[in-house]
């Protein structure tokens, strides 16, 4: 059976003034049917750009998207054949919702548009849509800002589902919701796919949201993944130190005083001007000069998942750092 | 109604010395039986730092505004209700008064660091505006404590940084600017909306240790308003729970996360993603349905909709905030127990 995607050495770069841009620099990273894949990072970090290049809109400056077991060329002809495999779910319901489309038209549209069903078989089908996502009928004839947040999310994910991908790529899905509110929709989200056999590429900032719905966790620095590998593994034994970093940085209570100290200095590098070598060696309290040489492979020697740093044999897992450790 | 919750003399909930801010009974409404924020009354001591949490729509951020002097002017004609600083009634100031109170008494962070800051002005320009607006200080003077204000929010190499505009700079080290705009008169009160909501969370770390460590270094008192009960227990020492513009659950931060007693905070805390839904199965407690909007609030307890534990006495009466001995005050007719396991 064949990956629901499969990205191999997939790059972005933007020409810009002061030179390339390298937004995504070389991802290669699969999803399996029915499977969820989390890709966690900080703003600028590129996760955005590559959940676009899977669904095609932005167009790759290298490597190859392939989805199903099927390669898709950007700008090509099969741009309808795409959409059936692969939807996007966006962060701000608000913002991804035409204003002047009731729920009803807002569903049906991609069926439509696919030339499915008759007018009374789409109604159907938007009605059992709603149903799936826990809309209630009468919500059919609403438009957008006649929802709650929590309602116009639903909605997308209800339009996202028409069409019956494969793979729904989830950007910052819940980010702009309330906590009651997200736990609801990463309900709604774990039950379709036990339902419906989807495979998800779940992107968020949010660690913990990403630990709770995924088989796999990537990080990602700079364009690059630093770590990859099982949800509990990369949560639980992290051994790239900027994991162990955005680990620490989640506020919670039995961790204060520990996670001071395990502080990231600084801010994230311009990603038209990254270091050389090791992109997070500005930043890393292991740095030495052969991370500004160098730049690491992800590789997985001795270890249960995938790091890319040359010293990870050196590093402790989080719980054994000396910074960390009971002082 | 629930006057017992803090009064200029002292706070009898949790004993507290005579406090900084006094809110009394606050209320705001866009008109008659549209009541945004109903009946809130809290206080914060001097050195303090108070945690105002909830949903949006809840009233937190209002509360904060109405503290500030900066409601809306239809919202501010129906504002009852009154705030005290030291004593001090600001409701009854004169916009000309209040001026006097923002930024040198009292102090705001606001969420959004790119649209508090002016895009065509110097960060230095922008804190030194603050200074020459508060206080008889001449140019160098100014600059001088500009450059003070910048390393004190550890902005490194203030003397060049300072003819930095907004856009120069990381998100991170604007919202530094702002805090350190707000620190500029050495102001008794911070008022911190969402501080760090906008920021990503190695840099949320940085900022929270930061305002920790200003609190420490100047006895300021903090009234921190954020949605994350992580950032609450790394700040504040006592926190307010708010539900559809009240106040739900109030008391010290330790004892509401170790016990909450209103079912909406437990459920709140239990709603935070936890654990691996791919290794335990576990799906996570959410909250049913949605906020009341203000036009149409229950008559009963404004939780009742989607509360697991109402009953009839909810729907027909509104709880009043009670406290227990030790200062932990709820909202809830039939309160989880002590000791009670909350999912």
């Amino acid at each position: 059976m064949h990956s629901a995607l499969e990205l191999d050495d997939l790059r972005v770069h933007h020409a810009t003034a002061a030179g390339p841009l390298k937004a995504v620099d070389g991802v290669t990273l699969s999803v399996a049917p029915g499977e969820t894949v989390g890709l966690v990072g900080e703003s600028g970090c590129g996760k955005s750009t590559l959940a676009r290049c899977v669904v095609g809109l932005n167009t790759p400056t290298g490597g190859s998207v392939r989805l199903g077991g099927s390669e898709i060329a950007a700008g090509g002809r099969d741009r309808v054949a795409w959409a059936r495999m692969v939807q996007m779910i966006f962060q701000d319901p608000m913002g991804s919702l035409n204003p002047r489309l009731t729920t009803r038209h807002t569903i049906e549209l991609p069926l439509r548009v696919h030339g499915i069903g008759s007018k009374n078989e789409r109604l159907e089908r938007v009605l059992r849509l709603m149903e799936q996502v826990g809309l209630g009928p009468h919500l059919l004839d609403r438009y957008p800002h006649e929802l709650s947040g929590g309602q116009r999310q639903r909605v997308s994910i209800a339009r996202a589902l028409a069409l019956e991908p494969a793979l729904l790529v989830c950007d910052e899905i819940v980010s702009a919701l309330d906590v009651s509110v997200q736990a609801q929709v990463l309900n709604l989200l774990t039950d379709l796919q036990s339902k419906l056999g989807i495979a998800f590429l779940f992107i968020s900032h949010d660690l913990s949201v990403v630990r709770y719905v995924s088989d796999r966790i990537a990080v990602m620095y700079l364009g690059r993944i630093v770590e990859e590998g099982d949800s509990e593994s990369v949560w639980n034994h992290s051994r790239h130190p900027y994991t162990q970093a955005l680990i620490a940085s989640i506020p919670e209570r039995a961790r204060d005083e520990k996670a001071q100290r395990l502080q990231l200095s600084g801010d994230l590098p311009s990603p038209v001007n990254p270091p050389s070598g090791c992109s997070f060696r500005t930043r890393c309290p292991y740095a030495r000069p052969l991370c500004a040489e160098v730049r690491p492979e992800l590789k997985s020697d001795g270890l249960p998942h995938s790091v890319a740093c040359h010293f990870v044999a050196e590093i402790p897992e989080l719980a054994a750092r000396p910074e960390y450790a009971e002082a | 109604m629930l006057s017992t919750l803090g009064c200029a003399s002292g706070d009898p909930v949790t004993g507290a010395p005579a406090p900084l801010l006094d809110v009394e009974d606050l209320s705001i409404s866009v008109r008659r039986g549209v009541p945004l924020v109903e009946g809130v009354s809290f206080s914060i001591g001097a050195g303090e730092a108070v945690a105002v949490v909830g949903e949006s729509g809840c009233g937190k951020s209002l509360t904060s505004l109405a503290i500030m002097g900066l409601l809306p002017g239809n919202l501010q004609r129906n504002a009852t209700g009154r705030i005290l600083l030291e004593g001090e009634d600001l409701s009854a100031k004169s916009p000309r008064e209040m001026q006097d109170v923002r930024g040198n008494r009292v102090a705001m962070i606001f969420q959004d660091p790119l649209t508090s800051l002016n895009p065509v002005m110097t960060i230095g320009a922008q804190i030194m505006e603050v200074l020459e607006a508060h206080r008889d200080i001449d140019r160098a003077a100014a600059t001088a404590r500009t450059i003070e204000l910048l390393d004190l929010v550890r902005i490194p190499d203030p003397q060049e940084r300072m003819h930095a505009y907004p856009h120069q700079l990381s998100g991170g080290m604007r919202q530094r600017v702002v805090i350190a705009m707000a620190m500029a008169c050495e102001p008794q009160l911070i008022i911190a909306d969402e501080p760090t909501t906008a920021l990503d969370v190695t840099i949320q770390a940085q900022i929270l240790n930061l305002l920790v460590e200003l609190r420490r270094k100047s006895n300021l008192s903090l009234m921190l308003i954020t949605h994350d009960l992580g950032v609450v227990c790394r700040v504040a020492e006592r926190m307010i729970v708010m539900y559809a513009g009240s106040v739900v659950e109030a008391g010290e931060v330790s004892a509401i996360l170790d016990g909450a007693r209103h079912p909406y905070t437990a459920g709140l805390m239990a709603a935070r993603p936890h654990g691996s839904f791919k290794r335990t199965g576990q799906r996570l407690v959410d909250i049913p349905g949605t906020v009341p909007p203000p036009t149409s609030r229950p008559k009963g307890c404004l939780f009742e909709p989607r509360c697991p534990r109402a009953q009839e006495k909810c729907r027909a009466v509104r709880p009043d905030l009670a406290a227990d001995g030790a200062g932990h005050a709820f909202r809830c007719h039939f309160p989880i127990g002590q000791g009670e396991a909350h999912a």
